[in-house]
């Protein structure tokens, strides 16, 4: 057994060097914080300057914040579009219970089917931003930008949006329409952040970057709606138009 | 008898009339042209070269262009409107022949109208929250002539989805969305680049113009269907 560390020299005491791991703890909990200082930085900036916020920070150092916000985000829509989901139904005079009972097969409920479902396809629609982007710099257009850049701007724009999920989560309870509104608004905002994101990122010329922007919002939107289209708006519909009369009774008009 | 032209003020010779009408009408024939051959430099090149077209074009001089541009895109949105209509209900169907069920004029009419309405409405939000809330400087016709030429990229989509709505009508909407959201990002780039709009506020203009577009339309359409209704109910009665 080593009586030595290997790697500042002292004496170890019971197989452990106390000092290294005094260290690592420290540089630890100094990465957190700083993650956690500009985490509150960036959603600062985001109100503020959201270009001069996203010039800053889309950079290979800040790609571990993006990848936090990108995880945020996911949790955040999955949390917002649930609430959203059960509010509606909730709304509509329904026994939510009854109808989280209820089963796709035998073995699948159906709240259990929308969630996997659903958690899927945003972690895709994140996945497919990043490699559209990822394409058009670096295959198509050949201009070099790290992976971890692009992680951190669509990270950071994403933080924004994040917020906005969980305002209309939160406002889903009151109203499911002006959740909705609210939802709507700040996809725009994320859109919007990405485009200048982009901008920021890349050292693509001008017609260059009009196709990076359309496509890496055009594919992700056509497969959000087929999403909507498919897992959500027509279950909706099938369950209400069973149970519920009126559509201004669902949306709490 | 008159010795001077009373357009410029350049002695006349006796029974020869002044040049400078002759020269007005030059300068009519080559606006013509200007503006036809800009309308094809437009077709070409804006799927090719988007930014160069938009920098081109997007300047008050090219009123006029956008007006035709936006002209088109509401009576191609009129035609795409009817035949949507038409094939969802024949695809679903509700309807034994295609165009058996829905008026022409009346479909159109609704469709054109909406699309009208809609750039009006869109027009007056961006000049809202860009122009007056935060304080940008471009005028009125520069607005629209980014929207003309914007507006080419959903006319070519509708031209396409018309055609493929006969196929399946979901594709149809699809490309229709398409057209939408390129016309959006095109859009967002020129406000940047040739409107000097500010960076730091554009996520906050553009969705508020557009959302407060799209909740002022539900309404439009909302009263647009209880006119329909109205008229239908009242001509079952009598």
């Amino acid at each position: 057994m080593a009586k030595f560390c290997t790697k500042c020299g002292k004496p170890l005491k019971d197989g452990i060097c106390t000092s290294c791991e005094q260290q690592e703890v420290h540089s630890q909990a100094t990465v957190s914080s700083n993650i956690l200082n500009d985490g509150m930085e960036v959603i600062k900036g985001m109100m503020k300057k959201p270009k001069d916020t996203l010039e800053k920070y889309s950079d290979d150092e800040h790609w571990l914040l993006g990848l936090i916000s990108i995880g945020i985000g996911i949790l955040s829509f999955i949390l917002c579009a649930y609430f959203l989901f059960r509010n509606v139904v909730v709304k509509s005079g329904v026994n939510f219970s009854l109808f989280a009972s209820s089963s796709v097969s035998d073995s699948i409920g159906i709240v259990k089917f929308l969630l996997v479902k659903l958690l899927v396809s945003i972690i895709l629609i994140m996945g497919l931003i990043i490699g559209i982007i990822y394409l058009f710099n670096n295959i198509i257009f050949k201009k070099n930008t790290s992976i971890k850049a692009i992680i951190s701007m669509v990270g950071i724009s994403s933080l924004f949006f994040s917020a906005g999920l969980l305002i209309a989560f939160l406002m889903s309870f009151i109203s499911p329409l002006l959740a909705c509104i609210i939802f709507i608004l700040f996809a725009i905002c994320f859109f919007v952040h990405l485009g200048i994101g982009i901008r920021t990122l890349s050292k693509m010329n001008d017609n260059q970057l009009i196709y990076t922007s359309a496509s890496t919002l055009a594919i992700p939107f056509i497969a959000f709606i087929y999403i909507v289209y498919s897992f959500l708006i027509l279950q909706v519909i099938m369950f209400s138009y069973s149970s519920v009369s009126s559509f201004t009774n669902i949306m709490g008009i | 008898m008159a010795k001077f032209c009373t357009k410029c003020g350049k002695p006349l010779k006796d029974g020869v009339p002044c040049t400078c009408s002759n020269k007005k009408k030059e300068i009519e024939e080559v606006k013509d042209t200007n503006l036809s051959t800009s309308l094809v430099d437009i077709l070409k090149n804006i799927l090719l070269k988007p930014a160069d077209i938009m920098k081109q074009y997007s300047k008050k001089e090219y009123f006029l262009l956008a007006m035709i541009l936006s002209l088109i895109n509401v009576v191609l949105f009129g035609f795409f409107y009817y035949f949507l209509s038409c094939n969802v209900a024949y695809q679903q169907n509700t309807i034994a022949s295609r165009f058996s069920y829905y008026n022409f004029f009346s479909t159109f009419f609704v469709g054109a109208f909406l699309m009208a309405a809609c750039v009006t409405l869109f027009m007056l939000a961006i000049k809202l929250f860009v122009g007056i809330a935060f304080k940008n400087k471009s005028s009125w016709k520069e607005y629209f002539a980014i929207h003309g030429v914007c507006s080419v990229i959903p006319s070519a989509t509708m031209i396409v989805g018309i055609i493929l709505s006969f196929l399946s009508y979901k594709l149809a909407m699809i490309i229709f969305l398409l057209g939408i959201l390129l016309y959006f990002v095109i859009t967002v780039y020129a406000y940047v680049r040739e409107c000097k709009v500010n960076e730091n506020r554009l996520p906050y203009a553009l969705p508020l113009a557009i959302v407060s577009t799209f909740i002022v339309m539900i309404i439009v359409c909302f009263i647009v269907v209880m006119i329909f209704l109205a008229n239908y109910i009242g001509n079952s009665w009598y």
